[in-house]
């Protein structure tokens, strides 16, 4: 810029953050050029109520000062005008470091590069002296003299680092000579009323708690199919039909659902109409049992069906967590989860994107955009599918109603509960590992501003909802799609063309499989009975292979290969014979092949939309296929360990044993080496305080003898 | 003294911002940087909260051992 010769230079000051912003201007102002600061961003100073004495401003930088507002498209005419005048006259370089103990030295170069006939001495010497690299190279002579000047200059508070000493001379000066011109509002009776909500909801004991209770109303009205617990504690129940019908649920039906599961039958009421209707008007045009009507009933509408089918409820989890992030308080809980993170390798900032992993992993991980450190992010991207997303639960749910039928009556929800939890455990798990091996180094420093708590205004949780939700609509909605109709494909069509899918490609695809997953779920001791093996295992393994392509393909596709209508099941419409028959398919698996399909399903890849978000943020296919790697290997692990550990009493004992003390022996070793890898950290990080309190106390002993 | 053991509720002055360059530009970015003034709000398991001028900044313990404060002088 300098070097170009310029008959005036402009310099267009952010005037909100005025101090930080006229640093720069400090720099220019050493120039022998005209200069005209043009204050920019006045209207969004008035509205924030603080004023600048731009008169004031003006005699204080000794160069005119314009108000200006780009944006409105004010004084950019004033400021034209009067730069042309400007431009006339000449001006001398005038530096605010005049006054500094090192200013002696910034004449001494200035007039050394005076001699040689250079244009701008003075600011080539502050630039020189701060030790500007690009300035060293253009002065080597200079600059190899400076560095033998400087350690005989004796040191200042920065030892020998002049870059920090000239900076913190210039904000010092900014801040005695200019910050006086600005006038700040007082937000102060609004801040004092943040502070006080700060005392408790950031609270060293309560926080958490607190935390908790919130999110867990949060995840009640969301998924909740008994809301307040109305009818498992206090036994209430609808009996009224025209109630009923309008909650969407049977009388006698237990609970009183949740608005985010009243949102999702409401929904599924109107896509399984539209399916009837067409399916009915494409048998009177006499398409029935043909390909087209299976591509547009089972396949197209289907899928849309079924896709739709979790998006209320991640909407309404969505909808919450940007009210939530509108009031200012997940700035408080990214700070209050930060110190519990920090041992997993993340920092508090990760909160937000697992959060909306368990609504739809898609979102979430787009959401990873925010985290500047670049392993923290792989991480976060790693971890996000172990977090139970929308579309996994009617597979929890499948399961959980069949295993507290057989096993254990009225403990369904404790199984989608054990789900959820294995998910978040695995996922602590996996990060300790990761962070041990593959992404070591530790989380950047947690800065954060937390705003001032304030009422969630309409339009602004809006748009936060909206930058959640857009992908969701987006993504899902294409590749989703996508994925549906390829699965109905391989699922439809086989040698003999247009087939069941026992014959179909997918059917092959599968027995071939099933033997791949003999150790983790489809082994013979994973079903009730041999023959229920044989005929059993591959429609599993089929039913997961939809799942890594979308997962809310498994039931469906489950429901399919049992021979029954896989929508009607999901949305409890089935007929009394056909939901026997599928009882009896997932029923033959025993509880522990349950768990582990279940397992399978939650760490494998989440879907194909979430595979084309993580190569999105990736950047890298290397990394994306580690990612890949990573989810199939868990799956694979986790699925194994519960279904060894499950079958601790048959057989297979003895290798049950082996495998248990292998794993309990690893995990004893990583918690160890966690716990004193914890340890020394803090042991150093009390070090390097007391040192620095020593430090501190010797900066404070000097500068009393000075005063 | 480190600002991690700083008083709370007392306005202490910045000397010093012992952190690498980039974590430095941000605590700059924030008003944090030496002969800034802030007041310990809170502490929560060696993480704190300050208030600088208008804003609250919320710092994990080991950025907080990095800034180097002292007591404000009264006379100044």
């Amino acid at each position: 810029m300098i070097d170009e010769n310029p008959d005036l230079i402009i310099n267009i000051v952010d005037a909100t953050n005025l101090e930080r912003n006229l640093y720069l201007t400090t720099q220019v102002l050493e120039a022998d050029v005209p200069v005209i600061v043009a204050l920019n961003m006045m209207d969004a100073v008035e509205r924030s109520g603080d004023e600048i004495d731009v008169k004031g401003l003006e005699q204080a930088l000794g160069v005119p000062t314009m108000p200006i507002s780009a944006l409105k498209g004010k004084g950019i005419k004033e400021l034209m005008a009067r730069a042309l005048d400007e431009g006339k006259t000449k001006r001398k370089g005038a530096s605010v470091l005049a006054s500094c103990d090192c200013y002696p030295l910034i004449e001494r170069i200035r007039d050394t590069i005076a001699k040689e006939n250079i244009a701008n001495p003075l600011f080539h010497a502050a630039k020189l002296v701060e030790g500007d690299s690009a300035e060293c190279v253009r002065f080597p002579g200079i600059a190899k003299s400076l560095e033998e000047v400087k350690p005989m200059l004796g040191k200042n508070e920065y030892g020998d680092d002049y870059e920090a000493y000239v900076a913190d001379m210039r904000y010092r000066y900014i801040s005695s000579h200019y910050s006086p011109c600005l006038k700040r509002a007082t937000h102060e009776a609004r801040l004092s009323r943040s502070d006080k909500a700060d005392k408790v909801l950031t609270h060293r004991i309560w926080a958490i708690p607190i935390f908790v209770l919130i999110m867990f109303a949060v995840f009640h009205i969301t998924f909740s199919e008994d809301i307040l617990f109305l009818n498992s504690w206090f036994g209430v129940e609808v009996t009224n039909e025209l109630f009923a019908s309008a909650l969407m649920i049977e009388p006698g039906d237990v609970g009183i659902p949740s608005l985010g599961v009243w949102l999702q039958s409401l929904l599924g009421w109107c896509t399984g109409g539209l399916i009837d209707v067409s399916r009915d008007g494409l048998t009177d045009a006499g398409y029935a049992g043909t390909w087209v009507e299976g591509f547009l009933c089972d396949g197209l509408l289907s899928g849309i069906d079924s896709v739709l089918s979790f998006v209320p409820q991640v909407l309404l989890l969505y909808l919450f967590l940007s009210i939530l992030e509108d009031t200012g308080y997940m700035a408080r809980v990214a700070f209050i989860l930060d110190r519990a993170f920090r041992r997993f390798g993340l920092s508090g900032r990760a909160f937000m994107p697992l959060l909306m992993c368990f609504g739809c992993a898609v979102p979430g991980i787009i959401a990873t955009k925010a985290l500047e450190n670049e392993k923290e992010r792989r991480l976060t991207i790693m971890l996000s599918p172990f977090f139970s997303c929308g579309a996994k639960l009617p597979i929890w749910a499948t399961f959980a109603g069949i295993m507290a039928n057989t096993y254990w009556s009225g403990y369904g929800d404790l199984v989608v509960f054990i789900m959820y939890f294995m998910g978040i455990a695995v996922a602590i798990i996996a990060a300790i590992i990761l962070k041990l091996t593959a992404l070591k180094g530790d989380p950047p420093p947690f800065i954060m501003e937390l705003p001032a708590y304030h009422r969630p205004q309409f339009k602004s949780t809006m748009i936060h909802l909206w930058d959640k939700a857009k992908h969701l609509l987006v993504r899902t909605g294409t590749v989703i799609a996508v994925s549906i109709i390829v699965i109905w494909f391989l699922s439809s069509f086989g040698k003999g063309g247009y087939c069941d899918i026992d014959d179909s490609i997918l059917g092959y695809l599968g027995k071939g499989l099933q033997y791949l997953f003999y150790p983790v779920f489809a082994a013979p001791n994973g079903f009730a009975t041999t023959e229920a093996s044989n005929a059993y295992a591959w429609r599993f393994v089929v039913a997961a292979f939809t799942g890594l392509i979308a997962k809310e393909m498994v039931v469906a596709t489950l429901g399919t290969l049992a021979g029954v209508d896989g929508d009607a099941i999901l949305e409890g419409a089935a007929s009394e014979a056909d939901q026997t028959a599928f009882d009896a398919m997932i029923g033959s698996m025993t509880p522990a092949a349950m768990f582990a399909y279940m397992a399978f399903n939650l760490f494998s890849v989440p879907c194909m939309a979430a595979v084309g978000a993580a190569m999105g943020e990736l950047k890298s296919r290397k990394r994306s296929w580690q990612a890949i790697g990573f989810w199939l290997l868990t799956a694979y692990v986790v699925s194994f360990v519960v279904f060894w550990l499950g079958n601790f009493n048959t057989y297979m004992w003895g290798m049950s044993l082996a495998v248990t003390l292998i794993l309990v022996t690893l995990c004893a070793l990583l918690a160890w080496k966690v716990v004193t890898n914890f340890k020394t950290k803090q042991a150093t990080a009390a070090n390097v305080g007391a040192n620095e309190s020593a430090l501190g106390a010797a900066a404070t002993h000097d500068e009393s003898e000075v005063e | 003294m480190p600002l991690g053991q700083a008083p709370q509720g007392e306005t202490m002055l910045v000397v010093r911002v012992a952190a690498d360059a980039k974590t430095r530009r941000h605590l700059e970015n924030l008003g944090i940087m030496s002969g800034a003034e802030l007041t310990p709000l809170s502490f929560a398991d060696g993480n704190m909260i300050v208030r600088v001028r208008d804003s609250r900044i919320a710092i994990n313990s080991d950025v907080a051992n990095n800034i180097l404060v002292r007591k404000r002088p009264c006379f100044a």
